[in-house]
């Protein structure tokens, strides 16, 4: 292990300043992607007080009805350098003065506004590196774009940091040279380790069978230089599949070495007739050794995916103490609502791990898994095995819609294959976890997470058939997909009724918390409220999520998240909503919470997303407590 | 009783500038700005408000005034409820008052007549 590389960035984190946890220098607080905050001011006694310290506007927004396309905000503020960071969905940087809001610099990438990979255009902010030097581009910041470029700048100046690639940008398509449908879309921040920035990239795995295969990138911060290149596609499969990619983002124990990549599931999505064969690191979470990029250990936890299961947040470490043993453990949220409990050094299950036999697949070609894992304990998320009854009121106002549909359409349990006839799909392929993934308490290994339980529909289209259908392009997440070079297109619909109302009974979403040390479920309650032409549901249907949670030292949870656009402060202790406020949009990002001046802040990037309703934002709001 | 008729109006009104205000934002988000049901309420207002203003104008047929205060009271009900729905819940109370004062008003014009 180098010295310069990875010890002495450490021993600047490891720095007082560093222990009070007065910064939020990375996409989730910290390399152990807890979430967790130190701050204390934010109790459950005084967050009902919290006022807006001021809010401040982008100016990078669309909701697609012009030449730009929508965009998709989902960007943690990064607090680093005594200045706030955030990369926006037309691919600038804006550092802003954490007390005031007011603009200190702006970069523009100059990147092209098209939607190369995404529905939208999409961020979720930037990375910083410091060297603990002094000097111009000691510390940087990093920013992704769409057309896969990686920009380093100067973090006071917000200047190109000419000693970065060619002249601060770094071309990554230069690394896209097998099976390159698409360019490797930059959109999640790099993890910073040391000195070397951690990389991975987004596509369009429903558009097509044969894609660029998916790989961990390890880049020099400084120079730009590519230290190592790994890969998660068999590389007799690379002709016939692609993906198992990383788009969101990762975890690090520098202590161990380790970086533990989130792959996701491998292409095209919803048809795996082609690739059969196995795919160890697909649909998993891997240990990458971050000296060599060797893979240590790797777990799947879907296999043979055909769901688009995409591991979809990076897993959260955690210290779990068992028969007076410290077990150095990582937590994976899955889209599946499985929480995966392993030793961060083996990979091992702390938990049993359950292999139940899955029902088999109806479509051409296709070979289902006959089993698959399935953690138990913890309890899965939002009921995440049992598809939900239908729902009485949306069933009246449908006339036996909905009651119709469920006779009609597959559902053999979770796992249940899409086919030809349609195939109920729960939880569907937003996932009951998302990017926002959970937060963890380390002081007592207690657990937060919001889930969403939505009911979607999929379905097969024969290749001919769809062909005929002359439909565009519509997304991951709902509507028509290609899949091209499988036998089959793909309709994906959520679950509804001719009103647009949930055919499935509520709630839509949930909060919820886990004593890690013992499996047990301390609480699960609806979470948010949903929101159907401008009328919002009952408090108790609660919301579909998108977004992750923060949890403080005070006892205090911080959240977006829900369709209703407000963002939250709950009792960690009971999950009891404590105070809200009214956004301009769903605030689909995590926030960052830091401390600045003495003064502790919350800081939520409000971007929205069409997962959850048709409104797009570009607001920053920063809440604090009175003097 | 003309009191209660003009205490009905006021919070017609008051509904009307209300949802209006939810509708159109002018203040800013309102949560519920330019959606479909923020219009409903709107225009639920503006029937609510129309019919009491006409009761009020002149005298009506007793079949035409039931008729049409049985209609002020499904806008003005069905207002309220989608207001609390649209978590507008000042709208909400408005039209509950106007809907009171306006059932109050009705019911105080008939009593006289009931005893003759």
């Amino acid at each position: 292990m180098r010295f310069d590389r990875y010890v002495l960035p450490l021993l600047v984190l490891a720095s007082p300043a560093f222990a009070q946890q007065a910064e939020w220098t990375a996409f989730h607080g910290d390399l152990a992607s807890t979430k967790f905050s130190k701050a204390e001011s934010f109790t459950p006694e005084t967050v009902g007080d919290l006022e807006r310290a001021w809010a401040y506007h982008t100016g990078d927004v669309s909701d697609g009805s012009g030449d730009v396309p929508e965009t998709v905000w989902s960007a943690t503020p990064v607090y680093a350098n005594r200045t706030l960071y955030l990369g926006t969905p037309f691919y600038r940087i804006v550092a802003l003065d954490p007390a005031t809001g007011a603009e200190r610099w702006s970069y523009d990438s100059g990147s092209r506004l098209e939607a190369l990979t995404q529905p939208a255009l999409k961020n979720r902010g930037v990375a910083y590196w410091e060297s603990g030097l002094e000097g111009v581009c000691e510390k940087r910041v990093f920013l992704g774009t769409m057309d896969a470029e990686l920009h380093a700048v100067d973090a006071d100046t917000g200047q190109r940091c000419a000693d970065f690639a060619d002249g601060g940008v770094l071309n990554v398509n230069q690394w896209n040279e097998v099976n390159d449908v698409f360019p490797f879309s930059l959109l999640q921040p790099p993890l910073v380790v040391g000195d070397t920035l951690l990389l991975g990239w987004a596509g369009k795995d429903w558009a097509y069978s044969v894609a660029p295969p998916g790989n961990l990138m390890a880049i020099d911060a400084r120079s730009g230089e590519l230290l190592w290149d790994t890969g998660f596609v068999p590389e007799e499969m690379i002709p016939r599949t692609g993906t198992a990619n990383i788009w969101t983002a990762m975890t690090a124990d520098a202590e161990l070495g380790l970086v533990f990549a989130p792959v996701s599931s491998p292409s095209p999505n919803y048809w795996g007739g082609e690739r059969t064969d196995p795919m160890p690191h697909a649909t998993s979470v891997s240990a990458i050794d971050i000296a060599t990029g060797e893979i240590v250990w790797s777990f799947q936890h879907v296999r043979h995916d055909i769901w688009d299961y995409d591991t979809p947040s990076a897993p959260s470490l955690v210290d779990i103490e068992r028969d007076g043993e410290t077990i150095p453990a990582l937590v994976q949220a899955t889209k599946q609502g499985f929480l995966f409990v392993l030793d961060r050094r083996t990979g091992e299950p702390l938990f049993p791990i359950e292999d139940r036999p899955t029902p088999p697949s109806t479509a051409q070609g296709e070979v289902a898994a006959p089993t698959q894992p399935f953690a138990i304990t913890p309890p899965p998320l939002g009921g995440a095995l049992e598809l939900p009854d239908v729902w009485t009121l949306a069933d009246i106002v449908s006339f036996g819609q909905c009651s119709r549909d469920r006779d009609k359409y597959v559902y053999d349990g979770i796992f249940t294959p899409p086919s030809e006839q349609g195939t109920l799909f729960f939880p569907g392929t937003a996932g009951a976890t998302n990017w926002g993934g959970v937060a963890i308490d380390p002081r007592n290994a207690t657990l937060y997470v919001n889930a969403s339980r939505i009911v979607q529909l999929i379905r097969l289209i024969p290749r001919e058939e769809y062909d005929q259908l002359g439909s565009a392009e519509s997304g991951n997440e709902e509507g028509y997909s290609p899949q091209e070079g499988a036998p089959y297109g793909i309709y994906l619909t959520d679950w509804s009724n001719w009103a647009g109302m949930p055919c499935w009974e509520p709630p839509f979403g949930t909060f919820s918390a886990y004593d890690l040390a013992t499996g047990e479920r301390l609480y699960e309650t609806p979470f948010g409220r949903g929101q159907l032409e401008g009328f919002y549901g009952l408090r108790s249907w609660g919301s579909p999520t998108l977004g992750g949670p923060v949890v403080t030292a005070g006892g205090v949870i911080f959240i977006g998240a829900s369709v209703d656009s407000r963002v939250r402060a709950l009792n960690a202790a009971t999950g009891e909503e404590l105070w809200s406020d009214l956004v301009n949009a769903p605030a689909v990002s995590i926030p960052a919470v830091f401390t600045h001046d003495g003064i502790d802040y919350v800081v939520f990037a409000v971007g929205g997303n069409s997962i959850l309703k048709p409104e797009v934002s570009d607001q920053v709001v920063t809440y604090r407590l009175p003097d | 009783m003309r009191i209660l008729d003009l205490a009905a109006l006021l919070f017609a009104v008051i509904g009307l500038v209300l949802a209006a205000t939810a509708y159109f934002g002018p203040l800013g988000n309102t949560g519920v700005d330019g959606s479909i049901g923020a219009l409903l309420a709107l225009i639920g207002t503006v029937a609510a408000t129309a019919g009491i203003v006409v009761t009020m104008l002149r005298p009506l047929p007793h079949r035409v005034r039931s008729l049409l205060t049985a209609l002020v009271v499904l806008a003005a009900g069905l207002t309220a409820l989608a207001a609390y729905f649209l978590m507008q819940f000042a709208l909400a109370v408005a039209m509950v008052l106007a809907l009171l004062g306006h059932v109050l008003a009705r019911s105080l014009d008939q009593s006289p007549r009931r005893a003759a």
